[in-house]
C-alpha cells in the first residue's frame, strides 16, 4: 500500500473516530494491515487534542471585547477629512507648531524605520495600509503653507486618479467610492486654498491656476476615457462621472476671480424675478460668483397643474439626486440629463434659493430672487389659458397654463 | 439585555454577522471575537513563549481582522471566515517567529503562568506543553503548522490546505508522517 493511500485511510478513520461516527475497534477490525500506523497516530493526536490551554472565562471575554472595540478604527476613517476638519488643523497647527508632528514622525520612524509610510505609498482603498496614506497625507498638507498645499493637493489628486486607475483595471469597483469622497474633499480644499491664494497674491494665483487647469484637464480626459471604454457599466459611469463632475466643477471654480463689490442697503436692489440682483451683500459674493458658467440660462419659472416650479440647465450632465434650499426647508428636485426641475410650491416670496448636490451636499447653484405673485397671476392671464381664481400672495393659486406650464420671464 | 438577546439569535447566523462587521459594525465584530478569540489565543499560546503574549497577539489578530474585513466583501460568498482568522493568525505567528527567532528557546516555552488558570491545573499545564512543543519542534516548520492547524485549532483537512496554501492529499500525507514521528519522539509515555 502506497504512503497516500494510508496516509487518506488513516485519516479517515482518525475523523470518523473523533466525530463519534466510528469506534477506534471499528477501524482496527475494518484495516488490521494497518494497526500499528493507526495505534500511533491515535495516540499522538489524542494527546494534542488533550492540550490544555488557557481559555478565558465569558466574563473575561467580554471585558476583552470591550477593550478591543475602543482600539478598532472607524472605517470612515480610511477617507481623507473634510474640509471643515481640515480648516480646524490649520486654525491649531499655528499654535501647537511642529512639536505634535515631530514626536508622531519620530515615533513611526522608530517602530517601523520609515517603511510602514514608504510601504502605504502604494496601498490602495481597502487596503491595510491605506489609511496611513491618507493620514500621512493629510499631516502634509497640516504642516505646509498655502502656496505647497495647493501643490501637495496637485499631487494627491494624481494619486486618486492612479488608484482609480488600479482598482478599475482589477475590477475591484466596491472600493472606489472612499477614492470618490477623498477626490471630492481635496477638490474643495483646492478651490477654498485657491479663493486664498488669489486674495493674498494674486500673481501667484495666476501661475497656479494654469497648473492646476492643465492637470484638472488631465484628470478630465482619463475619466471620459474610462466612460467610454466601460460604456456597459452602469454602477462605474455613475461613480466615474461624480467624479467628472466634481473635476469640472473645481475647474470652474479656480478659475472664478472674487468680485470686489461694496455692499448696499437691501432697500436699494430693485427686484426682479428672474434676474439676479445687480449688488449682493458681501456674505453673498462667493455664492453668486459660484454661479459663473455653471447654468446655461436663469432658471425658469413657471407653475404646472398648479405646482410652481422651477427648472436649471446646467451645461453638463448631473449624477444623483439634487435638492433645492430655501430658508432652511429643502425641496425635492427631479433630475434628468443635465436639467434640474424642482417642486417650489410653497417658498417665501422673497428669499436665497440654493441648490445642492444630495450625497456630497456640494453647493451647485444659488441665486436670490424676489417673486412677485401678482406678476405670476398676471403672467398666467397673459399666456391665454384658463384662469383660475386665486389667492395671488399665497402663492397656492393654481392657475391652469397650458402643457408646458407657464414661464414667468 | 434586550440588545443581548437579540445578539445572541444572531449568533447562529455567522453570516449574517460577517456582513454586518464588513459594513463597519463594530458589535458584530464583537460577537465574532466572543465567539474565535479562545481558539486563537490557543493556537498562539501553543507556539509563544507566554500566555501575555498569546493574548497581546490575539488582540493584534483581531485588529488585523477588523482592518482586512473590508476586503472580504470581494471574495467569494463561500469563504471560511474561521480559516480566514486563522490564516491571518498564522501569518501573524510566522512574522513573529521570524523575527524573534533568536530570542525563543524551549525553556521559554515552559513559562508561564496563566493568570488565567486554577493553580493546580498550571503544573500539569506546564508540563504537557513543554513536553509536547519539544517533540513538535522537531518537525519540519510545515508539519508543525498542519498538526498545529489540525489538532490545537481544530480545522479539518480543507480549512488547513487553504491556509497554508497547500492541497488536501498533501496535508493527509504531511499529517501522517508527522503523527508518526512525534509518536516516535513521544515514545511509550503516550500510549
Amino acid at each position: 500500500m502506497n504512503e497516500n493511500k494510508k496516509a487518506r485511510i488513516i485519516n479517515e478513520c482518525l475523523e470518523a473516530v473523533f466525530q463519534n461516527r466510528q469506534s477506534m475497534k471499528d477501524c482496527l477490525e475494518r484495516y488490521p494491515e494497518l494497526k500499528i500506523d493507526l495505534l500511533d497516530v491515535f495516540s499522538v493526536s489524542h494527546t494534542m487534542q488533550n492540550f490544555q490551554a488557557p481559555q478565558h472565562t465569558p466574563d473575561q471575554t467580554r471585558q476583552m471585547r470591550n477593550q478591543l472595540m475602543f482600539k478598532l478604527s472607524d472605517r470612515d476613517e480610511i477617507v481623507t477629512k473634510s474640509p471643515q476638519f481640515r480648516y480646524k488643523w490649520q486654525n491649531i497647527k499655528r499654535r501647537l507648531g511642529m512639536t505634535w508632528v515631530i514626536i508622531i514622525t519620530t515615533f513611526l520612524s522608530l517602530i517601523s524605520g520609515g517603511g510602514v509610510v514608504y510601504a502605504s505609498n502604494s496601498a490602495l482603498p481597502g487596503e491595510m495600509l491605506y489609511p496611513v496614506k491618507t493620514w500621512v497625507e493629510d499631516l502634509q498638507l497640516t504642516l505646509s503653507p498655502d502656496a505647497i498645499d495647493i501643490k501637495l493637493l496637485e499631487n494627491f489628486a494624481d494619486h486618486r486618479i492612479e488608484e482609480l486607475a488600479a482598482l478599475v483595471e482589477a475590477g475591484e469597483l466596491d472600493r472606489i467610492g472612499g477614492l470618490i469622497k477623498n477626490y471630492q474633499n481635496q477638490s474643495e480644499l483646492m478651490t477654498a486654498l485657491m479663493e486664498r491664494i488669489e486674495a493674498e497674491n494674486p500673481d501667484e494665483a495666476v501661475r497656479l491656476r494654469t497648473e492646476l487647469n492643465n492637470q484638472l484637464q488631465n484628470h478630465a480626459r482619463v475619466l471620459e476615457g474610462y466612460i467610454k471604454k466601460d460604456g456597459e457599466n452602469n454602477s462605474l459611469q455613475e461613480r466615474l462621472r461624480v467624479m467628472l463632475q466634481t473635476n469640472k466643477q473645481t475647474q470652474l471654480r479656480i478659475n472664478e476671480k472674487p468680485v470686489n463689490v461694496e455692499p448696499v442697503e437691501p432697500s436699494e436692489v430693485t427686484p426682479e424675478i428672474t434676474e439676479t440682483p445687480a449688488v449682493l451683500p458681501e456674505s453673498e459674493t462667493k455664492y453668486q460668483n459660484q454661479n459663473q458658467n455653471r447654468v446655461v440660462d436663469l432658471p425658469d419659472e413657471y407653475l404646472q397643474d398648479g405646482v410652481l416650479k422651477f427648472q436649471f440647465r446646467f451645461d453638463w450632465d448631473l449624477v444623483g439626486g439634487v435638492y433645492a434650499e430655501v430658508a432652511g426647508v429643502q425641496y425635492e428636485c427631479l433630475v434628468d440629463g443635465n436639467l434640474v426641475t424642482c417642486d417650489l410650491t410653497g417658498v417665501p416670496v422673497i428669499g436665497k434659493l440654493s441648490l445642492f448636490q444630495r450625497d456630497s451636499k456640494l453647493l451647485l447653484y444659488s441665486y436670490d430672487y424676489d417673486h412677485n405673485y401678482n406678476y405670476l397671476w398676471e403672467g398666467t392671464k397673459e399666456s391665454g389659458g384658463s384662469q383660475e381664481q386665486g389667492n395671488p400672495d399665497s402663492g397656492n393659486g393654481s392657475p391652469k397654463n397650458g402643457k408646458n406650464g407657464m414661464k414667468l420671464t | 439585555m434586550k440588545q443581548r438577546m437579540q445578539d445572541k439569535q444572531l449568533v447562529n447566523d455567522e453570516t449574517q454577522i460577517i456582513q454586518r462587521a464588513i459594513s463597519g459594525e463594530k458589535q458584530a465584530f464583537g460577537l465574532l471575537y466572543e465567539k474565535y478569540s479562545n481558539a486563537i489565543l490557543r493556537y498562539l499560546f501553543f507556539r509563544l513563549a507566554s500566555h501575555e503574549e498569546a493574548e497581546d497577539m490575539t488582540e493584534s489578530v483581531f485588529i488585523k481582522a477588523w482592518e482586512a474585513l473590508p476586503s472580504l466583501k470581494h471574495l467569494k460568498k463561500d469563504l471560511n471566515f474561521r480559516a480566514w482568522l486563522y490564516r491571518i493568525a498564522h501569518n501573524s505567528l510566522v512574522d513573529f517567529l521570524r523575527a524573534h527567532k533568536e530570542e525563543l528557546s524551549i525553556d521559554a516555552i515552559g513559562e508561564l503562568p496563566s493568570r488565567t488558570l486554577i493553580p493546580e491545573k498550571a503544573t500539569e499545564q506546564i508540563e504537557s506543553k513543554a513536553e509536547l512543543t519539544s517533540a513538535i519542534r522537531q518537525l519540519d516548520e510545515i508539519s508543525i503548522q498542519v498538526i498545529m492547524n489540525r489538532f490545537i485549532a481544530g480545522l479539518d483537512h480543507r480549512e488547513t490546505a487553504q491556509i497554508l496554501g497547500l492541497g488536501e492529499g498533501n496535508i493527509r500525507v504531511i499529517q501522517f508522517r508527522a503523527l508518526k514521528k512525534l509518536k516516535e519522539i513521544l515514545g511509550d509515555t503516550h500510549e
